[in-house]
């Protein structure tokens, strides 16, 4: 109990750490790792998480706590069924039946940082544009695909450990949700919870 | 600045490129295969007792007979249907014997020619040659109007059960059941009892009693 209250005070006291890393006009990478969690009517589809997935945004410091960017991302979803019998009336399709989902998102990003002088930055962030989608279903080797552009935003938070003298750049660790709205077949929406782990780095230097 | 911009952009586009999981890649022959069978809704396969099936396969090369062959696979799938439509209590009489049923099976072949355009090569130098290869870093690659050619050839086999019974009262042939198989190792003389065998565990209805 004693290091718990430990562990919380040094947690809170890291937001009111002074550093001399102002944000404003620097240039900054985003790279990240992602795991992608299927959430809502995407299960029906897909219920396996994706572990391969990436993330990358070019972000510029408005502000010292508020950046603006262009993000963009992968993630492949995949799941492989056992084979069994798609009944008609008077037709029997008897098929392995593999889903593999394809979601790129290029989105305008908006970050905000709640501690930009802390050892441990919370941030939030919010993203929004465009994201081409390859949704394939396969029935053993044969496939029935399909390429479509439609809308995604992503809300998220995280937190941000500068590293380094100027402490310009550092490692993040985030969750957020990805809203992909997509119809076709059996999909209706391509949703899901995704967590980031990564680093940023400054492009300033 | 750039340079470190360029380096970030490739790590995340190879990152991304080698991270799709290929369905393709992740089935198994057997996976690969699809069984699909049709069968009439107004048949009742019980009025039916006896049937003939032809001791050749049919070639279709598109939409073409080209041949009656019997290979080695041919002969295996035809003992294959003997011994399903037997096990389901039909017996098997000659074809001057007056059948129920008649058994027709087919090799068929399609053969397809695309033509396929290069200009997409530059939205895809992550996975092929990245310009960086050429130490040109950053720079796109542009193309004439190039074409290839390519041919996919794809074959399927297939079952059709015909009623003679009522042939002639019906003034026709009427398929009653055909059966269809597709996908890779078809003719792999291993496992041609067990897609014979799938095709008839999903058409439970056709049986003698």
């Amino acid at each position: 109990m004693k290091s718990a209250k430990y562990i919380v005070t040094m947690f809170l006291a890291s937001f009111f750490f002074l550093g001399t890393n102002a944000q404003q006009g620097t240039k900054k990478f985003e790279i990240n790792y992602t795991v992608g969690v299927p959430t809502g009517n995407l299960k029906n589809v897909i219920s396996q998480t994706s572990w391969r997935g990436g993330e990358g945004a070019l972000m510029f410091g408005l502000t010292d706590q508020l950046s603006l960017g262009l993000q963009a991302g992968y993630q492949d979803f995949y799941q492989k069924f056992p084979r069994e019998i798609i009944s008609e009336a008077g037709s029997d399709i008897s098929a392995v039946i593999t889903n593999s989902i394809q979601v790129i998102p290029v989105m305008i990003k908006a970050k905000y940082n709640l501690a930009s002088t802390a050892s441990i930055q919370p941030f939030i962030s919010l993203a929004a544009g465009a994201n081409l989608v390859t949704y394939q279903k396969f029935y053993g080797e044969f496939v029935d695909d399909k390429n479509s552009l439609g809308f995604a935003a992503q809300p998220s938070a995280g937190i941000h450990i500068p590293i380094g003298s100027a402490k310009q750049s550092g490692f993040h660790l985030a969750a957020g949700y990805n809203y992909m709205p997509f119809k076709y077949n059996d999909a209706d929406g391509l949703s899901h919870a995704t967590i980031k782990a990564g680093f940023t780095i400054n492009l300033n230097d | 600045m750039k340079e470190k911009l360029i380096l970030c952009v490739s790590v995340l586009s190879l990152f991304t490129a080698s991270c799709k999981k290929d369905p393709l890649n992740n089935l198994t022959e057997d996976e690969s295969r699809i069984y699909i069978t049709n069968y009439d809704t107004s048949a009742n396969f019980e009025t039916y007792k006896t049937f003939s099936i032809a001791d050749s396969v049919a070639v279709i090369s598109n939409n073409q007979l080209v041949a009656h062959e019997r290979s080695s696979a041919d002969a295996q799938f035809i003992a294959a249907f003997i011994n399903a439509l037997e096990g389901r209590g039909y017996t098997r009489v000659n074809r001057d014997q007056d059948p129920d049923l008649g058994l027709a099976l087919s090799r068929v072949t399609n053969t397809t020619t695309s033509l396929v355009s290069y200009n997409d090569y530059g939205g895809y130098y992550g996975g092929y040659w990245d310009p960086y290869y050429w130490d040109y870093p950053g720079y796109g690659y542009s193309f004439p109007t190039y074409y290839g050619v390519y041919e996919s050839s794809e074959t399927a086999f297939m079952a059709d059960i015909f009623d003679l019974k009522n042939a002639e009262q019906n003034n026709q042939i009427r398929a009653v059941w055909s059966g269809m198989i597709r996908g890779s190792g078809i003719f792999n003389t291993t496992s041609i009892e067990s897609q014979v065998a799938a095709l008839f565990t999903q058409s439970p209805y056709l049986k003698a009693q």
